[in-house]
């Protein structure tokens, strides 16, 4: 998974930690960036991580976030 | 698969049954084959565990809402999970996609079952939640994944005295009519919250036998003075009585229940409002097929037989109380004391169940013969064994 440099090692420590809330934080963030840089099949593809490791995670805001966003393009 | 399983049923001698359900006076024994026969053990999954409601486990394997347990059972990996409304459900640990066991330790999860392959996610209930990427990268629906027809498949299950029930083949009657007896017997403990006493309180013993020798030995008191003489020093023989409720459970009771242990004076507080009975009765009973229970004015008891294979069966071992108090620290040294004391009286058996096992190797050996006045819990089980291997030939 390559994210923007910026976001790069945090998403690689949170990967190391088995850390889902903070995977999921990654994935929303880069999901947010894509989807205002007009690609959407990329934003949804991250929404979609975002929104599976809150669900685990127990992260009710980003999975809240993240499936509004994939049901507005109509992806959940 | 089937051959080995029709020449096992060619075991299954109708005659023999037939010796078993006579009355205990006349009747003999369960044939050797349903000890020592590993295709009769597969077939037994079916006609014994499958069709009543088997213990698979306490409620406090899952303390927390969203607590889950994978546990196989009789060769079927499952999964426990306490959901926040409906309590303990039980489900094969199973993801509908592509077959992978979903919980592979126990944990606590945000009541959410993430399968660790391709991430379908289920939730407490079993409802399939979202299939990541089904219809190709970013696109979760896809109008061939039917969500509602894709949940877990659920194992039905009740709860009852800290224990979790199922009926595998989803046809016997509901837990409440099939044991109404017992939960009327022991209605003063129905419904009361319980206390497991926690780690201190809980152990496991892997016994060399066929898990029926586990539930025979429990259900009689004829042995105690042989092979409990402890025991025997303050409960005798002749105060125990025997419980005989025929195709439902057997078991014991004495007279003259009196704990010993106290810890500098501290005694384990006992169950409000209990009638007199109990003030120095206390009973013990096999429930069938698979768990064995024991209840007292100040302390529960369960014993799970979880059968590993036909000549090898794990006794899990848990102690409730019947108060928060009794969970503390305080009750500590108390609680360790009487997992100790019991602990060694189940050891005790141990050498007598496997010996069983071991004797029912003699080719000549019919089953045994049944003394008519001691024998009678034993000869219950035995019966009620028989005929759940009646009813499955005759189906
Ligand atoms: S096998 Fe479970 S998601 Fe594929
Ligand atoms: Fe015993």
């Amino acid at each position: 998974m390559a994210l923007q440099t910026d976001r790069q090692d945090e998403f690689q420590d949170a990967v190391e930690a088995h850390d889902c809330s903070a995977q999921a934080k990654c994935y929303l963030q880069e999901a947010q960036s894509m989807e205002s840089s007009g690609d959407i099949d990329s934003a949804c593809f991250n929404y979609t991580h975002a929104y599976v490791l809150a669900l685990d995670a127990g992260e009710k805001s980003i999975a809240q976030t993240a499936l509004k966003a994939l049901e507005k393009y109509g992806r959940e | 698969m089937n051959i080995s399983i029709s020449s096992s049923e060619s075991l299954i001698d109708a005659k023999a049954l037939d010796r078993v359900t006579q009355a205990v006076e006349n009747a003999t024994g369960l044939p050797n084959p349903f000890y020592n026969d590993a295709g009769l053990f597969e077939i037994e999954k079916q006609a014994v565990f499958a069709k009543n409601w088997a213990c698979l486990g306490f409620a406090s394997d899952v303390p927390e809402v969203g607590s889950a347990k994978p546990i196989d059972f009789l060769g079927q990996p499952l999964v426990m999970i306490r959901d926040k409304d409906e309590g303990v459900n039980v489900f094969e640990n199973t993801c509908r996609h592509r077959g992978m066991i979903i919980v592979n330790e126990a944990k606590k999860t945000k009541g959410i079952l993430r399968c660790p392959y391709h991430s379908w996610c289920y939730d407490s209930k079993g409802k399939l939640r979202t299939t990541p990427h089904v219809g190709g990268a970013g696109h979760n629906t896809h109008e061939g994944i039917k969500k509602d027809e894709l949940s877990l498949n659920q194992i039905r299950s009740h709860e009852w005295l800290g224990l979790i029930f199922i009926n595998l083949d989803g046809q016997a009657e509901p837990f409440e009519t099939q044991h109404a007896t017992l939960l009327e017997q022991w209605a003063e403990f129905n419904n009361r919250p319980l206390y497991f006493g926690g780690e201190d309180s809980q152990f496991t013993l892997k016994v060399n036998c066929n898990w029926k020798l586990a539930v025979e030995n429990y259900c009689e008191s004829y042995h105690l003075p042989w092979i409990h003489p402890g025991l025997n020093s303050y409960s005798r023989l002749e105060d125990h009585y025997n419980i005989v409720e025929q195709h439902q459970y057997s078991g014991q009771g004495t007279v003259v229940y009196n704990p010993t242990l106290n810890d500098n004076g501290l005694t384990f507080p006992n169950f409000d409002g209990l009638s007199d009975k109990w003030d120095t009765g206390a009973e013990y009973i096999s429930l069938f097929p698979n768990v064995l229970l024991g209840v007292h004015r100040d302390h529960i008891f369960a014993i799970v037989l979880e059968p590993v294979t036909h000549d090898q069966t794990l006794e899990h071992v848990a102690i409730l109380y019947t108060s928060p108090d009794a969970q503390g620290e305080k009750f500590a040294n108390l609680r360790q004391q009487n997992t100790a004391m019991w602990r060694e009286i189940f050891e005790e058996d141990v050498f007598v169940v496997e010996g069983m096992q071991k004797g029912r190797n003699a080719a000549n050996f019919d089953g045994g013969k049944f003394s008519p006045i001691m024998d009678p819990p034993t000869h219950c089980f035995h019966e009620w064994v028989a005929n759940q291997f009646k009813n499955h030939l005759d189906k």
